[in-house]
């Protein structure tokens, strides 16, 4: 089914999978991406210790030659531990300007997209999660199956807390446990009744990571470098599918293509996509399809300024959502004193679902053993003199862990994604967020009773300690052009087709009309193949 | 807060930022008649002392010519350096008590403004020595050569009924005597307790009121007036250019409040709250520091005379001249703010302390020194990112830190609570994450103390201990200083 290409904006993990789809169903996709490419991982067989005794500058490598990674303690903004070798995925803002109001975003021009960084959770949404959605969990299965077996995911598909994702194939046997993380479960099985009576349940993560080979990809080996990319593949990200689309004839990759805007017909169509080049030269790529996967927000951008290019005025989106993360640091009590084992598997290898019985009150929430990370962000971060805190964390650092909470969000109407003018003819992207009013409530409840139950499994999580992240920091961005049965230009239908436009689709976020708790990026990867299995 | 600012606030000035409290005053000057009546040089001595400074300044804004006496030319303050620099100022180098080799420099016509003396810690002898001898040889010398007028700048403790112990207020009463009774034309000036920036006395108060618990002498109802330095300084070279008064003027400033009043108002001027006074016995503990000093007077925190002004109104007698000048009298809750705290420049990079510092961090981080890796390491950061500005009391607190293990100890306590993002703080930063990637250092920062279980739990119950006792010794010893510079600027 060769003929004309697809043109597929962005190679995150909502454009890698749905090219893929294309690309096995014989179309032919030529992808415009910006394309920042990963350095070569370095030194592959060694351990995260080893780096540090072998590597002639590990200061170089761990701080960053410009000293990048070094947290001052009067470093402003959210903390996101990217180590140097990560840095690239990050873009510092939208490059034609922004202004936020209430929310932090992150944008990426990675080749992989933002998914470059992530931390690999990969769970299912179940029919609640889908309530206001134009698909349920039956239609969605095939499809998170067909995304597990291209990319390998690991994990429990019968402890408790494998309920509440529902059934799909390609799940791998889940990854050895680290000892905090073995003896937290082993704790559980004792307490289970009561966290049960209390709607909440402890079980093995579902991760983005090998636990047996898959396509001529090791099985991760513990190395413990995860943070600092790992060096195998064993944990997945995006380019490794875009690396397999490449290996294809039918692909065309195009970086240091930044697609400004959509060109469009008198009638309102998309006629070509524009993108600009670093060298300032503008190139046009003519279409009858094109298939945005920017990620929620640039896709929003190209959106507007395509409308506000063709002389209407640019509407502002309504309903931009992102989950609401809080982070529990917390401490077990029995493993205070230990030492902590660095060979590990350094991502959450625990989740917790939490149940208080309310539709958007599922709490989903993510367990790392902190083990290899910087030391020095968190030893400032402890309310002691330096020596203090040094010794102290020395002594709780393999009881250390961090519970990342993720509550769920809605569609509302004041937050909100628009462009205004700035003089020069451009425009920059406007983004205004707030929270919903009950959600210092919501959280509080949730708050109180994990802190119990941690408790309840030997954990102290110290409340001073507890933290909402701002709204932006946790890159679950979605909802800006809603899928409806019926609705405005600016919703799509099943399929993510942009009824403005007739022959615009948008892959990523942007079509979700409402955001659970869990990880959207597994069900971002499993959408976008599902459009493009379903509409291509 | 501002002193500038608020002090034009306060005067309804339309005057722009751009001029300073000294142009102000030396303005205020004007209508006075600037030099009327000064038909000679004013004849300053003491002028590198507080008042001395800022008289000069004043003199100097208001294009007076001056002689200055000083003991040690070659180290001038650096004010003065400034005004001399500016001309019409002649600088002559002596002793108050020996005016042999410089008499012959006073000249017919000059005003002489006696303000050197001896205060504080000075032996009775000495008080003797300097202010009465010294007072009468100027006097002697200033006859001789013809001076028009004598000011002679006293004390209101002159006239404390209660002076138990007081070599200076008993040599204060008697150079005025002598001043009295000399040959020359004379004023008599007797200023209250002197404030403002940086002012000695106000800095011994302010480390009382920064104490958790302030100590005050007796029941703290006496009555002290403060006065500004530049009010005082202005006042007196206004003095100087009239015609002299041959009477006893006594300057105070624009508020009388009671000694424990005056504790809260520092505090408040600092932005710290209200003091907590404890009220001690006077009359012992002045017996006590009668009976210690002639052993221990150099070490002796206060001196029994000091304490006068616990037991004394120290308030100035109304006068017309004063009256005449209220107007311009700097607002007390001013007077008190202290400079917001000078941001100094970065420092220059300077290997050899850095090393040093480097070192004493480390000790006292890891209770080991630092490996050349992180020496380097640390280097290359201060090289490549210069910090600054910062203040002055972050600059002394790494400079105390830099002393040894156990001093960076108090400032590492002392940081985390006072200036979590101050500069010591981020020096330990650095090197914690020097030493978490240092190849041979990196497992010191994760091995846990042995034992384990309940022995690891004890530990760390031992290190909040260790901490509690570090930060109490650390406020005692570093919160004053701190109070003292300026709180208000350094966060
Ligand atoms: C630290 C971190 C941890 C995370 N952990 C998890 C996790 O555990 N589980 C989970 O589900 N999610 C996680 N996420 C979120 C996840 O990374 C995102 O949801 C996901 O990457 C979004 O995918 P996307 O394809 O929609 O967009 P993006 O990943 O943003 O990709 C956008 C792509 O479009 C390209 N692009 C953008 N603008 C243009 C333009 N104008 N022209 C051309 N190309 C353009 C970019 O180069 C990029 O390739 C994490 C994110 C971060 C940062
Ligand atoms: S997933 Fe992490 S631990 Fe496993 S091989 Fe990769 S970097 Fe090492």
């Amino acid at each position: 089914m060769s003929g004309e290409a697809i043109l597929v904006v962005g190679s995150g993990p909502s454009g890698v999978h749905f090219a893929a789809t294309l690309l096995e169903k014989g179309y032919r996709v030529r992808m415009l991406d910006v394309g920042n490419a990963r350095p070569e991982p370095i030194e592959p067989e060694l351990s995260l210790d080893g780096l540090k005794r072998e590597l002639p500058d590990p200061r170089g490598f761990f701080l960053g030659d410009d000293w990048e990674a070094l947290v001052l303690n009067d470093s402003a903004g959210e903390y996101y531990g990217f180590p140097p070798g990560k840095q690239y995925v990050f873009t510092p803002a939208e490059p034609l300007g922004i202004r936020t109001q209430g929310f932090e975003p992150l944008f990426s021009h990675a080749a992989g997209g933002l998914a470059e960084a992530w931390t690999g959770g990969s769970y299912p949404f179940d029919d609640r999660d889908l309530a206001d959605w134009m698909i349920d969990c039956d239609a969605l299965a095939p499809y998170y199956g067909r995304v597990a077996e291209r990319i390998g995911i690991s994990g429990a598909v019968d402890d408790d807390l494998a309920q509440h994702f529902p059934v799909h194939a390609g799940i791998q046997p889940a990854l050895e446990l680290d000892r905090h993380s073995a003896l937290l479960l082993e704790r559980y099985a004792g307490v289970r009744d009561r966290w049960q009576r209390a709607n909440a349940r402890l079980g093995r993560s579902r991760v983005a990571t090998l636990s047996q080979p898959l396509h001529g990809r090791q099985a991760c080996h513990r190395s413990g470098r995860c943070q600092w990319g790992c060096p195998t593949d064993a944990f997945y990200t995006p380019s490794v599918t875009l690396r397999e689309c490449r290996e294809n004839e039918r692909f065309e990759y195009l970086p240091d293509h930044y697609v400004t805007h959509l060109a469009l017909t008198g009638s309102g169509a998309a006629a070509a996509a524009v993108a600009r080049r670093q060298d300032g030269s503008e190139v046009r790529f003519e279409a009858n399809r094109v298939v945005l996967a920017a990620g929620t927000l640039p896709s929003a951008r190209i959106v507007l300024e395509s409308i506000a290019r063709s002389g209407d005025p640019a509407p502002e989106l309504v309903g931009l959502m992102d989950n609401r993360q809080v982070l529990m640091p917390f401490v077990n009590l029995r493993l205070l004193g230990r030492p902590f084992d660095s060979e590990s598997y350094q991502y959450h290898q625990l989740a917790l679902g939490f149940d208080p019985g309310g539709a958007r009150d599922y709490v989903h929430g993510l367990i790392t053993t902190l083990t290899t990370a910087l030391v020095h962000p968190v030893v400032q971060a402890l309310p002691f003199s330096m020596r203090t805190s040094l010794g102290m964390f020395r002594n709780i650092h393999a009881a250390l862990a961090l519970l990342n909470l993720n509550f769920a969000d809605d569609r509302r109407p004041e937050n909100r994604v628009g462009l205004e003018p700035v003089g020069d003819g451009s425009h920059r992207m406007v983004i205004a967020y707030q929270p919903a009013s009950d959600e210092a409530a919501r959280m509080k409840r949730s708050l109180k009773s994990l802190r119990r139950l941690l408790l309840s499994l030997g954990c102290v999580a110290p409340p001073p300690m507890t933290r909402a992240r701002p709204m932006g920091a946790s890159v679950h961005y979605a909802g800006t052009f809603p899928m409806c049965e019926e609705g405005g230009d600016y919703t799509t239908d099943r399929d993510g087709r942009l009824r403005a436009f007739g022959n615009v689709w948008l892959a990523d976020g942007s079509s979700f009309p409402s955001l659970p708790a869990k990880n959207l990026t597994f069900t971002l990867m499993a959408n976008a193949t599902r459009i493009a299995e379903e509409a291509f | 807060m501002r002193r500038g600012e608020v002090w034009f606030a306060a005067q309804g000035s339309s005057l722009s930022q751009a001029g300073s409290i000294v142009s102000l005053h030396a303005m205020s000057l004007q209508p006075m008649g600037g030099n009327r009546g000064l038909g000679g040089r004013l004849f300053i001595t003491g002028a590198s002392g507080y008042v001395g400074r800022q008289v000069v300044a004043t003199a100097s804004a208001a294009a007076l010519p001056m002689a200055l006496l000083v003991r040690a030319p070659a180290s001038l303050p650096p004010e003065l350096r400034a005004a001399v620099d500016q001309g019409g100022v002649e600088i002559i180098s002596g002793e108050l008590c020996d005016a042999a080799p410089w008499q012959a420099r006073v000249q017919p016509g000059d005003v002489v403004l006696h303000l050197a003396a001896a205060t504080g810690k000075a032996t009775a002898r000495e008080h003797t020595r300097i202010n009465v001898e010294g007072t009468r040889s100027l006097a002697q010398a200033a006859a001789a050569g013809g001076a028009a007028h004598f000011v002679l700048v006293s004390s209101i403790a002159t006239r404390f009924p209660d002076q138990t112990h007081y070599p200076y207020a008993h040599a204060k009463s008697e150079a005025e005597r002598c001043v009295r009774e000399g040959p020359l034309p004379f004023t008599i000036v007797r200023p209250t307790l002197v404030v403002g920036p940086n002012a000695p006395v106000l800095q011994g108060f302010a480390l009382l009121a920064g104490l958790p618990i302030t100590p005050v002498f007796g029941d703290g109802q006496r009555r002290i007036q403060p006065i500004d330095v530049n009010d005082l300084a202005a006042a007196l070279v206004a003095l100087c250019a009239e015609p002299p008064a041959g009477e006893t003027l006594e300057l105070g400033g624009p508020e009388r409040v009671t000694i424990d009043a005056w504790m809260h108002r520092i505090r408040g001027a600092r932005g710290a709250g209200t003091a907590r006074l404890l009220h001690l016995p006077l009359v012992p503990i002045r017996s006590l520091l009668a009976f210690l000093e002639p052993l221990l007077l150099p070490v002796l925190p206060l001196t029994a005379g000091q304490l006068a002004t616990f037991a004394n109104d120290g308030v100035a007698e109304p006068s017309a001249f004063m009256n005449s000048r209220a107007g311009t009298l700097h607002p007390l809750d001013i007077s008190l703010t202290p400079p917001v705290a000078e941001r100094l420049p970065p420092t220059p990079f300077d290997a050899p302390l850095l090393g040093d510092e480097c070192r004493a961090l480390c000790q006292h981080l890891i209770g080991a020194p630092p490996s050349d890796a992180m020496l380097a390491g640390y280097l290359e950061h201060h090289r490549r990112f210069p910090v600054g500005p910062f203040t002055r009391f972050e600059n002394e607190l790494i400079a105390f830190a830099r002393r040894s293990a156990f001093a960076s100890a108090l400032a590492d306590a002392y940081s985390v609570r006072f200036l979590p993002n101050g500069l010591l703080r981020r020096k330990l930063v650095l090197l914690l994450a020097l030493l978490e990637t240092d190849p041979e250092l990196f497992p010191s920062v994760d091995a846990p103390d042995a034992g384990g279980g309940a022995i690891a739990l004890m530990r760390l119950m031992g290190r909040g201990a260790t901490e509690v006792g570090l930060t109490a010794l650390a406020v005692l010893w570093l919160g004053p200083r701190h109070l003292l510079s300026g709180r208000g600027g350094d966060e």
